[in-house]
């Protein structure tokens, strides 16, 4: 090592501890996150891409390379890539509807409940509360309700004189009524929106009014644009959970003939369920998802323009 | 943006450079065993003080069967200390796999139990995935006081990977036909015999099924048979001890001794045949349905096919569950052109990194021994794999007693048609030897599907046969894919 080398090593070790002493309270304070984000994020990161290109199986590794990678994109005819996309397409499917919906109904909702009339405050909590069961409780509830012959709705049906519906029993209809039960939640987007647009100035509106504006007018002109960027955290928000869609596997499991065969349903079942545990497999479609995610939201990102952040 | 370009070149090259071990496989040179032997006190005799951990499945069979095990053990060896615990079977292989790995990557292998239950359909899978199983081959050939030749043959065929044992057969097992002899009864059709042909079979269960729909007697439960028996097999038609001996006695094979598929042929699909018009009649229940002996035990079912294992819990009665009084026992008839039986072994393995190797292989020996054999067999539950007490005809698991035992239990059923070279005995390792271990279960999960494609669709003979034809190309390309 050159004298200037050495130098230049200790000036940069003088000014560690240097920064360290004036600092080390900062960084004091900062470590449980700074430990826990390592252990429990970079960590597992780092090592299920690793795992990604092995066939580790939670005890050995006999093999390293893309073969995990090639069997995903294999389409040949008992190539796994086929069923392992039919996820990500099922699960593609589910966001594709679901997020729009969820998005409009709970937008819907807060526009109703926005309004100052007495009782309304009872009225938001009463439409937030079922966003406080958990997912999976509230799944078995839908699954009991939406019984096929007897469950409760379906005897509704008859005492009303309706065909009785299949609901959650065959495969035709699993996914179809996934989407609308998952609708039970839109109270937690309702409540976002609510805050969003009482931070819309209301002189905006009084201004509006001043020029002969209407309701609609008002809606398509003031509210939505002011409310941009709670939609855009909302869609981005909505896409990294749809796609991360699990709940209904503790209720539905795979589904009638994989009906509900989700891509993180499938990456659990391979790393964790039967005699024979995948990590490398499941590690590879992990991210694999990951890396759709990143170009969703990057794509969202890039094409924002439409999100108006005020001045 | 250059410093994400960096860190995101410096990513991009990580991930490239995995490229050059593509292929690449890490090196599983032959293990030298000694050294785990070593660890083995070898001279330990009845004075020998430790501890011993014990975990199998919840089932009350497999609980009844280790508390008496564990019994005789400790009034041999009064110092060691044994520890049982128990798993539901419904995710115990997944439990015990996943412990290993916890146990392996924490460098704590007192996580893992010394010593655990298995079924012989589970060895490759466990072999397979590394550092489980201790083989115990290596301890006999340095043990002078065990042979494991004293075992019967086709209990240690199942229990064996090559030459090496890794699963201590604790029992034989074959299946044999239950049947309710109040049904018959009441149905007023003659009992069951293993001379039965197919079509005898066939008249039979017709003769039941009409006798019973004319018939006012009632179960114990006060259910009119014609009501209750909706079905009148009982039988858990994803086993592996069912599925394969069916094929095979009707001639059908897996793979040949080249490891190429041998599936699509006609023999297949009359075994195939015969089992839809088993469910055409509703004579049993649902392929796709694995719980099986619930019914029987409801007398909701006239016949069960299945082992010895199973015997305490078919007879067994409680408020709940009456069991099945007046059971009766013969061997299963031959369906096919072949006899053939299914049947094997489950047992106890040592874990690789056991803490506590001597006591564990203390146990294992006590297991196959006269004492431990003849405990065993107290509970009613087992056929013995020690040769010498299977084939004595005053043995205790022979004279087993049970007032819910019917006149037409026939104790020799449980070893019909083992008779050495002619050995009617089935059991997948009759092809698992010519497939690689890790798509093993990938292959018999094709067989299976053979049988479950007659629920899943309306299918006609081309539909049957052309099912059977996939998966016989499914089984080529796993078999090929594992080899390259």
């Amino acid at each position: 090592m050159t004298s200037k080398s050495l130098k230049k090593f200790q000036t940069h070790g003088e000014r560690f501890l240097r920064v360290f002493k004036n600092e080390y309270s900062n960084w004091l304070f900062m470590s449980p996150f700074i430990i826990g984000f390592l252990v429990f994020v970079a960590y597992p990161i780092i090592t299920s891409l690793y795992y990604s290109f092995t066939d580790y199986n939670g005890i050995k590794l006999t093999q390293i390379g893309f073969f995990n990678y090639q069997d995903i994109f294999d389409f040949s005819k008992f190539g796994m890539g086929k069923d392992v996309w039919k996820s990500f397409g099922l699960t593609g499917l589910y966001s594709i509807i679901s997020i729009p919906l969820n998005t409009i109904l709970s937008y819907a909702l807060a526009l109703i409940l926005k309004k100052n009339i007495k009782g309304i405050k009872i009225v938001r909590l009463l439409c937030y509360l079922p966003v406080l069961i958990p997912g999976i409780v509230s799944g078995q509830i839908w699954l009991d309700m939406l019984g096929y012959p007897e469950g409760l709705i379906n005897s509704w049906l008859v005492n009303l004189g309706l065909p009785k519906q299949t609901f959650y029993a065959v495969e035709a209809t699993q996914l179809s009524t996934l989407i609308v039960t998952s609708q039970w939640g839109i109270g937690g987007g309702m409540i976002i929106w609510l805050a969003a647009l009482e931070n819309i100035p209301p002189t905006l509106y009084e201004a509006a009014e001043i020029d002969g504006a209407k309701y609609f007018t008002k809606l398509f002109k003031i509210t939505l644009p002011m409310s941009t960027p709670i939609i855009f955290y909302n869609l981005i928000s909505a896409i990294i959970g749809c796609l991360q869609i699990f709940d209904s596997y503790a209720y539905l499991g795979r589904g009638e003939n994989d009906a509900t065969y989700f891509i993180s349903i499938r990456i659990y079942v391979t790393a964790f369920e039967g005699t024979v545990h995948q990590y490398g497999f499941a590690c590879a479609m992990a991210w694999v998802l990951f890396i759709i995610i990143a170009i969703l939201t990057g794509i969202m990102f890039k094409s924002s323009k439409w999100v108006f952040y005020g001045d | 943006m250059k410093k994400f370009l960096k860190v995101f070149i410096f990513v991009l090259a990580t991930v490239l450079s995995f490229s050059a071990f593509a292929g690449c496989r890490v090196d599983n040179s032959e293990e030298d065993f000694s050294k785990l032997v070593e660890q083995i006190e070898l001279d330990a005799d009845e004075g020998f003080a430790g501890e011993l951990n014990i975990l199998t499945t919840s089932e009350e069979s497999e609980i009844v069967t280790m508390n008496a095990l564990i019994a005789a053990f400790n009034a041999k060896y009064p110092h060691i200390r044994v520890n049982y615990k128990q798993e539901l079977l419904d995710g115990y292989y997944s439990t015990l796999t996943t412990t290993v790995g916890t146990a392996i990557n924490q460098k704590d292998h007192s996580l893992m139990p010394d010593i655990f239950w298995f079924a012989q359909d589970k060895l490759d899978t466990l072999y397979s995935q590394g550092e489980i199983l201790f083989p115990l081959s290596a301890i006999d050939e340095v043990d002078e006081n065990f042979d494991q030749n004293a075992l019967v043959e086709e209990a240690l065929s199942v229990s064996k990977i090559g030459e090496q044992l890794y699963l201590m057969p604790r029992d034989y097992n074959q299946v044999v036909m239950y049947f309710n002899q109040d049904i018959f009864d009441a149905a007023g059709v003659n009992y069951p015999t293993a001379q039965m042909s197919k079509t005898e079979f066939m008249t039979m269960l017709s003769a039941l099924r009409t006798g019973l729909n004319s018939s006012d007697e009632k179960n114990d439960y006060g259910v009119l048979y014609k009501n209750a028996v909706k079905y009148l097999i009982d039988v858990n038609s994803q086993w592996d001890s069912w599925v394969w001996p069916l094929v095979k006695g009707f001639g059908g094979r897996v793979v040949d001794s080249q490891g190429n598929s041998t599936l699509d042929s006609e023999n297949v699909y009359d075994a195939v045949s015969f089992w839809k018009s088993l469910r055409d009649n509703e004579y049993v229940g649902e392929i796709t349905t694995t719980n099986s002996g619930v019914n029987f035990r409801m007398q909701q079912s006239a016949i069960y096919f299945h082992a010895r294992a199973v015997l305490s819990d078919i007879t067994k009665s409680t408020k709940q569950i009456k069991g099945v009084q007046n059971l009766g026992v013969t061997a299963i008839p031959q369906f096919g052109t072949e006899y053939a039986v299914g049947g094997g072994s489950s047992g106890y393995g040592m874990y690789k990194n056991a803490v506590n190797k001597t006591a564990a292989w203390l146990f294992l020996k006590f297991v196959v021994s006269e004492e431990g054999q003849n405990a065993f067999c107290s509970t009613g539950n087992g056929v013995p794999s020690l040769k010498a007490l299977l084939n004595d005809e005053n043995a205790s698991w022979r004279k087993y007693s049970n007032q819910a035992l019917g006149s037409a239990f026939d104790v020799d059923a449980f070893v019909y048609g083992l008779d050495g070279e002619t050995s009617a005995f089935a059991s997948t390792r009759d092809f698992y030897q010519y497939i690689p271990l890790e798509v093993q279960e990938d292959v018999l999960t094709c067989l299976r599907s053979c049988f479950t494609v007659i629920d899943t669709q309306n299918n006609t003979a081309d539909d049957l046969r052309e099912s059977i034809a996939n998966q016989s190309e499914l089984i080529d390309y796993y078999i090929k894919r594992a080899k390259k």
